[in-house]
């Protein structure tokens, strides 16, 4: 008999106890020992090793500008709202000085609109393959930058004072002289780099 | 340029099991390291969790082979007719280009156009370059040092490049309807992204690229969708689409070569393998005297811009856009803006390692 079985006989509030094991261990939050029950019950149940790899997903979508995957955004993404859906709203107070457990208390304590949030930016990257997204094609740094649901939730956002134009001035000036870029980056900033002794009449 | 020295590059080559990322093997915690030992053993699983695994296979056995397989995918997208469709993917950005490129016994000439949003076309004639954007009725004049851009690939000769890069291949696959070999490029360390290459078995041009995160997933990519390769093409398709330009404005992006060095500017340590390839003086964004250092691996790049003056309302701070990582802050009297394709940290190393002596007079 192992952890996983045990899990799994276990009541709806077991299988929740077993979801948040495997959401601490994905964060890295767990001893050995601890680690290997997950492991156990991970091998033991499809549906625990489901979760495990959305939960990779999820952390991977909200941490990082990824190229999406064509074909298992919908599905995936009906799970991740699920298992949001489903998630306590753990309110507690936050611990001071345990980095630790940063994560831990964000991902089971984040504030309703932080959630939304983390939703929306879900959302959001997965739409662009099918989506009809019509706004402009080179949204602003500063909006790539905001919606990290951890980040957000942590650290100021630098940039949000910058005019975002003035930062794809620096990317564009950058992907000039990058041959592995897309030309298009430089396209999308304004004709800014002109003197008006050098305006003259086309030939 | 005052390059001190460069960290020795590391020289693990040891692949990971399952083929993820190697900056997956780097356990930050001894419970991480168990769990990571328990996935291996936990084939079915350790799959699922690594989205981005990919089973390569036989590395490149030398550097000279390395080398010598690189420079031909750059010299394919120099040195042939080709014509096609390629898509930019980053994030959740998507944007489609054309791409023309002829050449002729007076070098290549290229048209790319881009599909999506603002209507704008390059028109490039060897190093001198040309945009157009009929919206606003202007041409954006350019002459640059170089002008490579996908599908080339380099920005300097990859003659150590294996010291970075651990390069083996991954089979063969279809792209854009053609028989492509795939390559993957591993970072040997953390301080570079990874890439994955498929370049066409027959004329070698590069057909498909992808930028490797730290978690071994891609996090951009270049593709083309359809592409004609080799046989002749008609110089018009090469020229620019509007016929008349009387009445344009023309503005000219000025690239001075300048020796920075000179000025008093070094980075004392770089990221290991970023060497100096290229220090201009530009004007844009409305402000001239830019100085831009840009350092690279040989994939990757990363540029300094150096300014007398903070730019109006900047702040110190970083900031991301997909595989791009900036850092933004005074040095002294001068405003850095240290912008490139590698991970934040490297970026901020290079940042921390940039100094500034002024000249004796």
């Amino acid at each position: 008999m192992n952890a996983g079985q045990n899990i799994d006989r276990n009541a709806p509030a077991a299988a929740e106890d077993a979801r948040i094991k495997v959401s601490a261990f994905v964060d890295g939050e767990l001893d050995d020992a601890e680690v290997d029950r997950v492991i156990d019950a991970l091998l033991a149940s499809d549906d625990l090793a489901d979760f495990w790899a959305d939960a990779h997903r999820a952390g991977d979508w909200m941490r990082s500008d990824e190229v999406i995957g064509v074909g298992h955004g919908g599905a995936f993404l009906r799970r991740f709202s699920a298992t949001f859906a489903g998630e306590p709203p753990i309110v507690a107070p936050k611990r001071k000085g345990l980095s630790r457990s940063r994560r831990f208390w964000i991902r089971t304590g984040l504030p309703g609109a932080s959630v939304a949030a983390a939703l929306v930016v879900v959302a959001w990257v997965a739409l662009p393959i099918g989506g009809d997204d019509k706004s402009s094609p080179v949204p602003s740094v500063a909006i790539i930058q905001a919606p990290k649901a951890d980040q957000a939730a942590i650290q100021p956002t630098e940039f949000k004072t910058v005019d975002p134009d003035r930062l794809s001035d620096y990317l564009a000036a950058h992907r000039d002289v990058t041959p592995f870029a897309y030309r298009g980056a430089a396209a999308a900033r304004q004709a800014s780099f002109t003197t008006p002794a050098d305006a003259s009449p086309a030939p | 340029m005052t390059v001190a020295s460069f960290a020795s590059a590391p020289t693990d080559t040891t692949r990971i099991a399952s083929g993820a990322h190697p900056a997956q093997a780097a356990p930050s915690t001894s419970s991480f390291m168990h769990a990571w030992s328990r996935c291996l053993s936990a084939a079915a699983l350790s799959m699922c969790a690594m989205g981005g695994a990919w089973a390569a296979d036989p590395s490149v056995e030398t550097s000279r082979d390395a080398v010598a397989l690189l420079s031909r995918i750059q010299q394919a997208a120099q040195r042939q007719n080709y014509s096609g469709t390629y898509v930019h993917q980053q994030g959740n950005q998507m944007q489609s280009s054309r791409v023309v490129h002829m050449i002729d016994k007076t070098g290549e000439h290229e048209k790319l156009e881009l599909l999506d949003g603002q209507e704008r076309e390059f028109i490039r004639n060897n190093e001198d370059v040309r945009c157009y954007v009929p919206d606003s009725k202007l041409v954006l004049v350019e002459k640059r040092a170089r002008y490579d851009t996908f599908p080339a690939l380099l920005t300097t000769e990859p003659d150590d490049i294996d010291r970075y890069y651990q390069l083996s291949f991954a089979g063969t696959d279809r792209v854009a309807g053609r028989v492509a070999q795939e390559i993957v490029l591993d970072a040997r360390d953390r301080q570079r992204y990874g890439y994955r290459l498929w370049f066409d078995r027959d004329t070698s041009l590069l057909l498909k690229a992808q930028t490797i995160g730290d978690r071994g997933t891609p996090i951009e990519q270049l593709a083309f969708t359809e592409i004609a390769i080799g046989g002749a093409i008609d110089p018009s398709r090469v020229r620019p689409t509007a016929a008349n330009t009387d009445g344009w404005r023309v503005e000219t992006n000025r690239m001075i070569p300048v020796d920075l060095a000179k000025a008093g500017w070094s980075v004392a340590q770089p990221v290991p393998g970023f060497r100096p390839v290229m220090t201009v003086r530009r004007a844009f964004g409305g402000r001239e005297d830019i100085g831009q250092m840009v350092y690279s691996d040989g994939l990757a790049a990363i540029s300094i811009f150096i300014e007398p003056v903070a730019p109006e309302g900047a702040v110190e701070g970083d900031a991301t856009k997909g595989p791009v990582n900036i850092v933004m802050r005074r040095h002294g009297d001068f405003w850095l803006t240290i912008v490139g394709d590698a991970p934040a940290t490297s970026i901020r190393q290079m940042a921390s390692a940039i100094d500034y002596k002024p000249p004796a007079k």
